[in-house]
C-alpha cells in the first residue's frame, strides 16, 4: 500500500507532498482542481513507463487520436500537457513510499544530449532535432533502469517497454467506456484460479433476482462476459445487459485481479442507482481489506459520500478523503482524517 | 449572523461559531448574538436526525466535523464557543466537552469561561453560569420571573397542584416544567411552543434584553472581538 506521495511538476501539480494516505482514499474538489491528475500521476508514477502516459494522455483525447508526426513540435505536443504550466524543460518527477517503507521513484525529462534528426514529410521542410523523453526508475526493490519515448527517423514515436516499478494498478478513467474484452479476460483470469465466484456472487447480491450467473462465451472467437438473467431464456452480453453492472464488474474484478496494488477510478459513482452506492462502497471495502487493494475514487457526488458513512462506521482508520484545491501554486491536496469525514457527513457539513 | 441550526449545513461563512448542545440552547443564543449586534457569529448544534443524535453526547462528533470543514477549506473560523448546561456536574460536563474540543484538533481550554488558543481560540460556556448548576431553562425563567413577578406564584402554585408527579423530578427537569407551563400559558400562537420557539411568537415571556443574561452577552462580545 502507497503511504504517501510526492510528484513534481507533473499536469496541475507544481509540487505536492501527500501524506497519511489509507486503504480508501476517496477524492474530491471542483472541476479542474486535480482530482484526475492525482489518479493519472499514482498510475503514470507506479508504471514508470512511456506507455503508461501516453494511455492517460490518450485518455485524456476522450479517443481522438493524438496528432503525431515526424517534427519536433508533434512529437513535443503529445507530452506537453504533462509538464506543469506546459514548460517542458522541468523534470517530472514521482516518488512513493509504500507501508514496509520501499521507495519507488520515477523522473521524466527531455534529454537535449540525445537528440536525433528527424526526416520532415514535406521535402521543402527543414529536418528538426528531436530530443527522446527519458524515464528514469527506480522500483520498490531499489532496483535502477531507463526508458525512453524517441521518434524514429521516419517519424513513428517508438516507446520503450518496461516492467511496471513492483506495485501493479488498473486505472479506470470517466472518458473511456468500460473495457468489454478487458472485463472478460479479467473473468477468465479469475477462473483459472477459482476466484470468479467471489465475484459473481456479490454481483448476484447486488443485483437480485436479476442476475443468476456470469461465464465467458466467444460465440465468434470473440470472448465476451455473458450474463443469465433470470427469466430470460438466452444469455446477454453484460455489456448489453446495463452500463452500471457492466461498471461494477469491472470494478470488482481489478480489486481482485490487482491484488496487492492499486485501483484508481474516476467519478466512481456514475452509472451506479443512488440505493446502489452504500452496497458498493461495502464491497469495495470488504476486497480492499482481503486482497489488500488499495482504492483511489474520485467522486463529485454528496450521496456517495453519504452512502459512505454507514461503511466508514467504526472503520475509520481504512478511510481518508483527499479533497483537491487549485490555486496559483498550483493544485494542493488536504488529507482529512476517516474519523472527521464521518462525523462531517452524519452532520451534514460540505467537504467536497 | 446566520445561523446554522440542527440540518443542512453547507460552510461556515463567519469567523466566529458557537456550538450548543441542542436547539432550544443555539435559538437563544442566536437570538441573544442578534439583540447585542453580533456580525461575524455563526450558532449551531448537532442534529436529532444525525446519526451521533443531539445533545452533549454528540458535540464531539459535531466538531470533528467543523474541523473536517476546516480542513476542506469551508471555513476559516478564528474562535469557536461550546455552550452547553452545567445541569449538576459542572466539572464532569466541562471535561466532556474539552476532551471533544482536543480530540477534533482544537486547542484544549484550561477551565471553563476562558478563552484561549492561538489560530482558532477557543471556550467551554457553561449555562446558567459561573459558580451555577442548571440548565437554560433557569435563566430563562430568571428573566421571565423579572420582567412579571406574579408569574412565580401562579406556575409555583400549579407545580404545587402537581403534588406526586414532581415529587420525583431533578432541580433541572422541575425547571423545565417551570418554563413549559410559563410558554404554555403564554405563547398565544403556539401554546405547546418549546423554548425553542418562544422568541417570534407575540406572547414570549421571556425578554431577550434582561440583565439576567449580561454575563452571557459580555462574554459573547469577548469572544466575537
Amino acid at each position: 500500500m502507497i503511504d504517501s506521495l510526492h510528484i513534481k511538476n507533473f499536469r496541475g501539480f507544481r509540487d505536492l507532498s501527500l501524506s497519511g494516505l489509507r486503504s480508501i482514499n476517496i477524492v474530491v474538489g471542483k472541476n479542474a482542481s486535480g482530482k484526475t491528475a492525482l489518479l493519472e500521476a499514482i498510475r503514470v508514477g507506479l508504471s514508470g513507463t512511456p506507455q503508461a502516459l501516453w494511455q492517460v494522455n490518450q485518455s485524456r483525447m476522450a479517443g481522438f487520436p493524438i496528432p503525431m508526426g515526424p517534427s519536433r513540435e508533434s512529437f513535443e505536443n503529445i507530452w506537453s500537457s504533462d509538464f506543469f504550466n506546459l514548460d517542458s524543460s522541468q523534470t517530472i518527477s514521482f516518488e512513493f513510499h509504500d507501508s514496509s517503507e520501499h521507495t519507488a521513484k520515477l523522473t521524466i525529462f527531455y534529454d537535449t544530449e540525445k537528440a536525433i534528426t528527424s526526416i520532415p514529410e514535406q521535402p521543402s521542410a527543414s529536418p528538426s532535432n528531436i530530443s527522446p523523453l527519458v524515464f528514469e526508475r527506480v522500483d520498490f526493490a531499489g532496483k535502477e533502469s531507463r526508458l525512453l519515448a524517441t521518434v524514429q527517423p521516419q517519424g513513428h514515436v517508438q516507446m520503450d517497454n518496461g516492467a511496471e516499478l513492483g506495485m501493479v494498478s488498473e486505472f479506470h478513467t470517466s472518458y473511456n467506456p468500460i473495457n468489454g474484452q478487458q472485463n472478460a479476460a479479467f473473468f477468465s483470469l479469475l477462473s483459472i484460479n477459482n476466484r470468479e465466484r467471489e465475484i459473481v456472487e456479490a454481483m448476484k447480491e447486488e443485483f437480485a433476482p436479476l442476475i443468476e450467473d456470469l461465464m465467458v462465451l466467444s460465440p465468434q472467437n470473440f470472448p465476451s462476459l455473458y450474463v443469465v438473467v433470470s427469466g430470460l431464456k438466452d444469455k446477454v452480453p453484460i455489456s448489453l445487459l446495463s452500463s452500471g453492472i457492466n461498471k461494477l464488474f469491472a470494478i470488482l474484478a481489478a480489486m481482485v485481479v490487482r491484488s496487492g496494488g492499486v485501483f484508481l477510478i474516476d467519478e466512481i459513482d456514475n452509472g451506479f442507482y443512488y440505493d446502489r452506492l452504500e452496497s458498493i462502497w461495502r464491497i469495495l471495502h470488504k476486497l480492499s481489506t482481503k486482497y489488500h487493494t488499495q482504492v483511489f475514487a474520485s467522486t463529485h457526488s454528496k450521496e456517495c459520500l453519504h452512502a459512505l458513512s454507514k461503511v466508514i462506521k467504526g472503520q475509520e482508520k481504512d478511510f481518508v478523503l483527499l479533497r483537491a484545491e487549485h490555486d496559483s501554486n498550483g493544485s494542493q491536496i488536504t488529507p482529512i482524517d476517516g474519523r472527521f469525514l464521518e462525523s462531517a457527513i452524519e452532520h451534514d457539513f460540505e467537504v467536497r | 449572523m446566520s445561523i446554522l441550526l440542527d440540518q443542512k449545513v453547507n460552510v461556515i461563512p463567519h469567523p466566529f461559531l458557537v456550538i450548543c448542545e441542542g436547539y432550544s440552547d443555539a435559538k437563544f443564543i442566536a437570538e441573544l448574538i442578534k439583540h447585542i449586534g453580533i456580525t461575524n457569529c455563526n450558532v449551531g448544534c448537532p442534529s436529532r436526525t444525525g446519526g451521533h443524535g443531539d445533545g452533549k453526547g454528540a458535540i464531539p462528533s459535531y466538531l470533528e466535523a467543523v474541523r473536517a470543514s476546516i480542513e476542506a477549506g469551508k471555513a476559516k473560523l478564528q474562535g469557536i464557543l461550546v455552550v452547553v448546561d452545567a445541569d449538576g456536574n459542572e466539572e464532569e460536563i466541562f471535561t466532556g466537552i474539552a476532551d471533544g474540543l482536543e480530540g477534533a484538533g482544537f486547542h484544549r481550554p484550561s477551565n471553563s469561561f476562558r478563552v484561549e488558543g492561538d489560530r482558532v481560540r477557543s471556550a467551554i460556556f457553561l449555562i446558567p453560569g459561573e459558580h451555577r448548576n442548571g440548565t437554560l431553562e433557569h435563566i430563562l425563567w430568571d428573566a421571565a420571573v423579572q420582567k412579571n413577578p406574579s408569574v412565580e406564584g401562579c406556575v409555583e402554585s400549579f407545580t404545587k397542584c402537581m403534588g406526586d408527579v414532581l415529587a420525583s423530578c431533578s432541580e433541572n427537569q422541575r425547571a423545565k416544567i417551570k418554563m413549559s407551563a410559563l410558554v404554555a400559558a403564554s405563547c398565544k400562537d403556539n401554546p405547546w411552543a418549546s423554548c425553542a420557539m418562544i422568541w417570534s411568537d407575540r406572547g414570549n415571556p421571556v425578554p431577550i434584553d434582561s440583565d439576567c443574561f449580561s454575563h452571557i452577552s459580555d462574554f459573547l462580545v469577548n469572544f466575537t472581538s
